[in-house]
């Protein structure tokens, strides 16, 4: 095994980036199947979340590619290398805990030397390393700290620093930023993405952060009770939902039950279980008669005082309640037409019109803003 | 009430207090504020205040060879207890702790038993064992007895340091490249290492002072120092117990104080001062 210097400039070496793979992996707790048959691979240079409710298998995942536990079933390969079953300290992986993890026993420096001096790195060379991934984590001239003397966000920069000070194939996060407050969370976010461009680091991320995710990963799997429910670009993930429980887990959302009614060649039809119509984009998986979900994002809803002309998409109803959340202001808008309420977001610029409770309104929506998702 | 009575009050409330904690804390210590004076006395038997002080007391225990003799096996028994229960003791939290079993806390329950357990039974059927054995009256045989009551003191410290070790520590020390057994010597063990070194000096300490299991179980080639004070007691009733309790007492204590300056050290170099 090579170990080559991180610079700081140009990136890591280009052709140490490995692809994973994750081939048909289970891994069952006795009669529980914490994770079931999951298959997907990581580019080289990729931030890859998993993105689920707790229980919903991720953590178990990341254990398995870190080797704390030995799946059921299933390979896992990092390029060519099966890892399947080679014991943590042979994997060449770096990991990042939710507790940061580091040696309260040891200085900064030494926390960081660690792996280095494991693999047998010389003197001088570690001496160095341990300045450039200071100089990376902004925080240069911390070496002879302790542990406890940092704030949690330097701890947590420290516990990434000493897991790529030795250039791993792979970074392992453990929901790193669940133990920051909100401001500091999303600073960090962007610092550790700004980074993770820089050295073209691999990265596999576990979070129940929705948010988190979206902002940072270059593709999300969405988990759910051991298994990929769908795994995508944010974008896709929120703008085509492939079910229910993605659709429902990121972002909010209006559900309305239906049928389809009818499949045209360029759109489709919906009848909702309250005989209104929808007009909807086409998949190729409908048929006639199914039963689907019609699922509203609530920022893309428009509410009209007038009956507006040229709609494809439009319902009446009674503004019931107003919340205001500052940059946005959420309507609750009961639509006897579709016999539920609807949840619809407004941006609040300066001379925007602030509806009242009580008054008669008309809600409308692009046909490409409907997302049909099978029952 | 006026503001000024409210305080005259809580003056002779606080008063109050400290003569309670000052004579609780004088019935704690007043048989060892006894003995001390005792210890010095100029004549051959037990008086309180002497009535002159001398070394002599101190000088016949260091130059008796049956109070000598008792003193070293005493020392050689309480090293030898110190390792083997320190031994077992650790490797028994970390499976107490660590493992996931069925009876565990049965388990435990069992292992810490001689603290709560009447001392005398525990020496009555180890007496019965050892001597079809032929145990009774060997320093390894004394040496079990000893380990077995030490046993307890070992786990309850060094359990409580493993139940306060993050183990995300190791996992972490795993995955960045060291063995089991570096991640062991590197990580778990100085973490843990003041509970171990705690555990050892209870179990030391515990094996000097045992008395009962030690009636029962020396006789003639084994002699340790409390079995030894307990026959000097009952035969003649010299100032040299009062010697040899004031230099037990000091070597408590000064057990004692190293532990505490070695925890208090411990605790600086982990906020790295």
């Amino acid at each position: 095994m090579t170990i080559n210097t991180i610079d700081a400039g140009n990136g890591m070496d280009q052709s140490k980036l490995q692809d994973v793979f994750i081939q048909n992996v289970s891994k069952n707790f006795g009669d529980v199947k914490a994770v079931d048959r999951v298959t997907f691979s990581i580019k080289g240079g990729e931030f890859l979340t998993l993105l689920g409710p707790s229980g919903s298998g991720k953590t178990t995942l990341l254990n398995m590619i870190a080797g704390f536990f030995r799946p059921t079933r299933g390979v896992i390969l990092i390029g060519e290398r099966d890892i399947t079953v080679l014991p943590p300290e042979k994997r060449d992986i770096g990991m990042t805990f939710q507790n940061y993890a580091l040696f309260p026993h040891m200085s900064v420096a030494e926390n960081i030397a660690f792996p280095l001096k494991m693999k047998k790195v010389p003197k001088q060379e570690i001496t160095e390393k341990i300045k450039k991934a200071l100089e990376l984590v902004r925080l240069s001239g911390f070496e002879s700290r302790h542990p406890k003397q940092l704030s949690g966000g330097q701890q947590q920069r420290i516990s990434l620093a000493r897991s790529i000070v030795f250039d791993p194939s792979l970074l392992l996060m453990d929901e790193p930023l669940g133990a920051l407050d909100k401001k500091l969370r999303q600073h960090m976010q962007l610092e550790l993405k700004q980074l993770q461009r820089k050295l073209q680091m691999t990265v596999v991320y576990v979070t129940h952060d929705q948010e988190e995710a979206l902002t940072m990963s270059d593709r999300i799997a969405v988990m759910n009770e051991g298994r990929i429910e769908q795994i995508d670009t944010p974008d896709e993930i929120y703008q085509h939902p492939k079910n229910w429980f993605v659709a429902d887990f990121i972002g909010e959302s209006n559900f309305i039950n239906g049928n389809i009614l009818k499949i045209n060649t360029d759109n489709s039809v919906v009848k909702t279980f309250a005989e209104k119509e929808i007009n909807g984009p086409k998949y190729k998986w409908m048929t006639a008669g199914m039963e689907v979900f019609v699922l509203l994002r609530p920022e893309r809803l428009n509410i009209h005082i007038h009956k507006p002309m040229d709609v494809t998409n439009l319902v009446s109803g009674t503004i019931q309640d107003e919340l205001y959340i500052g940059n946005i202001s959420r309507y609750l808008i009961n639509i006897p037409d579709l016999g539920s309420v609807l949840n619809v977001e407004l941006r609040n610029a300066q001379e925007t019109f602030r509806f009242k409770s009580g008054q008669d309104v008309f809600v409308s929506w692009h046909i490409d803003d409907t997302i049909i998702i099978p029952n | 009430m006026t503001a000024g009575g409210e305080l005259e009050a809580r003056a002779v409330i606080r008063s109050f207090y400290y003569i309670i904690c000052f004579l609780v804390g004088f019935f704690l210590l007043s048989p060892i504020l006894l003995v001390i004076p005792m210890s010095f006395s100029s004549v051959s038997y037990l008086q309180f205040p002497p009535p002159d002080y001398s070394w002599r007391w101190y000088i016949q225990f260091f130059t008796d060879p049956t109070w000598v003799q008792p003193a070293i096996q005493s020392l050689q028994i309480a090293i030898l207890t110190m390792f083997v229960a320190t031994t077992l003791g650790t490797l028994a939290s970390f499976g107490l702790v660590r493992g996931k079993f069925f009876g565990r806390q049965g388990l435990f329950t069992l292992l810490i038993s001689p603290m709560i357990v009447p001392i005398i039974i525990i020496a009555v059927a180890l007496y019965a064992l050892f001597s079809r054995l032929h145990l009774t009256d060997t320093i390894i045989g004394v040496m079990i007895g000893h380990t077995i009551v030490a046993i307890p003191f070992v786990i309850l410290a060094v359990s409580a340091s493993l139940r306060g070790f993050d183990e995300n520590m190791e996992r972490a020390a795993r995955v960045l490249g060291a063995s089991p057994l570096k991640t062991f010597f590197k990580i778990t063990f100085p973490l843990i290492r003041p509970g171990i070194i705690s555990g050892a000096l209870f179990a030391f300490i515990r094996s000097f002072d045992e008395t009962v299991v030690s009636i029962f179980l020396c006789s003639i080639e084994v002699r340790t120092l409390p079995k030894r004070m307990w026959e000097g007691i009952r035969t003649e009733v010299s100032p040299i117990i009062a010697a040899v309790s004031t230099l037990l007492i000091c070597f408590s204590l000064f057990l004692l104080i190293t532990m505490e300056v070695y925890r208090a050290k411990n605790k600086k170099r982990m906020l790295g001062k």
